[in-house]
């Protein structure tokens, strides 16, 4: 029983690096090979680990093997153009210039409800309006709406816009992070004054604080919602 | 890129040097082993039960060695029955028992002669 508790630990930490260093898509939303390696691997792992008699080796080596080829398929369908027709497909035009392709519908086996359905989720339950959809690579159904049917954005309506950046968190569960700050190009002490300001005397009384690009200081303490 | 193709390059040949290491060791130790079982089975059909005793003497101890090895690369099953089988040898000899030695003998030299035959990268092996 201890060889299983052991053994689990090491196969879900080897299982755990492998996939991290496989990168996030492997989390994501999956390319039909990433979902045989994640598929195969996890069932590698899951094997040794209930029967001891398999000597950990053998487990271990076909998930280095099949993180070795993960990434050499990475590499190819990053480096080559064929490569990632070969390996991965092409995304497939289902809807084009606002009409059903049914031959590209009748080879990705959708049918019309489906596709429907696909839509409805994506936010256009009338298939007039759109322009284009794609079934992508990863099986995913993209979708281009009819210019007419797109929304607004400032730009159509002729709005200046300011630029907005990313909110930095300066301080999470009490803990100040300094990195972020910096990358503001501010201090430990300039936020000590600005919290002091407000009459927060220490910073492991702040739960969340961010700094937005325009130097908005939210702050939210423990157990109430200042700001 | 260039670095993560080369460091994953490098984990490669790793992988295939500890690879064909456990093979050629599996495949070395069990030959071994069977010329062990040979001689032992020899000094038996002459009953020369004090060179038999000497040799199971010897090939415990090199089975103990393998054995930390195998255990590592081998399903420990396979490893249990081998290891019992051992024992019995060592016990009849202790005996003296002609008969029962040689069918432990012949059994374990079966056990031993599988398992590099189940090693081999041969088509009924892989399928």
């Amino acid at each position: 029983m201890l060889i299983s508790i052991i053994r689990t630990i090491i196969l879900y930490c080897v299982v755990l690096i492998t996939f991290r260093i496989m990168g996030k898509r492997q989390i994501g939303e999956l390319q039909p090979y990433e979902l045989a390696i994640t598929i195969m691997i996890s069932a590698l792992a899951a094997i040794p680990m209930e029967d001891t008699d398999i000597p950990l080796i053998n487990s271990l080596i076909p998930i280095i093997m099949l993180f070795i080829l993960q990434i050499y398929m990475s590499i190819i369908t990053t480096k080559s153009n064929l490569g990632r027709r070969i390996i991965s497909g092409k995304p497939t035009i289902l809807i084009e210039n606002g009409k059903l392709v049914e031959g590209e519908l009748q080879k990705t086996r959708i049918n019309i409800n489906e596709l429907l359905e696909h839509l409805r989720i994506k936010g256009y339950p009338n298939i007039a309006d759109i322009e284009f959809a794609f079934i992508e690579t990863n099986g995913t159904i993209s979708v281009i709406p009819k210019s007419q049917k797109r929304p607004v954005n400032p730009k159509d309506l002729e709005i200046d816009t300011e630029y907005e950046g990313v909110p930095h968190p300066i301080i999470i569960d009490g803990k100040v992070y300094p990195k972020n700050l910096e990358k503001v190009g501010l201090s430990k002490k300039w936020l000590q004054n600005e919290l002091s300001s407000f009459g927060i005397t220490e910073i492991s009384k702040v739960f969340f604080a961010s700094l937005d690009c325009q130097g908005n200081l939210f702050y939210q303490t423990y157990r109430s919602t200042n700001n | 890129m260039k670095k993560l193709g080369i460091g994953i390059t490098i984990l490669l040949i790793i992988t295939l040097a500890i690879t064909a290491y456990g093979y050629t060791f599996t495949m070395n130790s069990a030959e071994e082993m069977l010329n062990d079982l040979t001689e032992l089975e020899n000094s038996i059909e002459t009953n020369n039960w004090p060179q038999a005793n000497k040799e199971v003497d010897e090939l415990i101890s090199k089975w103990e060695e393998i054995n930390s090895i195998w255990g590592l690369l081998l399903d420990h099953t396979e490893m249990s029955k081998l290891d019992i089988s051992i024992n019995r040898i060592n016990k009849l000899i202790e005996l003296e028992d002609q008969e029962k030695t040689l069918v432990e003998l012949a059994l374990t030299k079966r056990f031993l002669q599988q398992i590099p035959e189940n090693e081999y990268p041969r088509f009924t092996n892989i399928f």
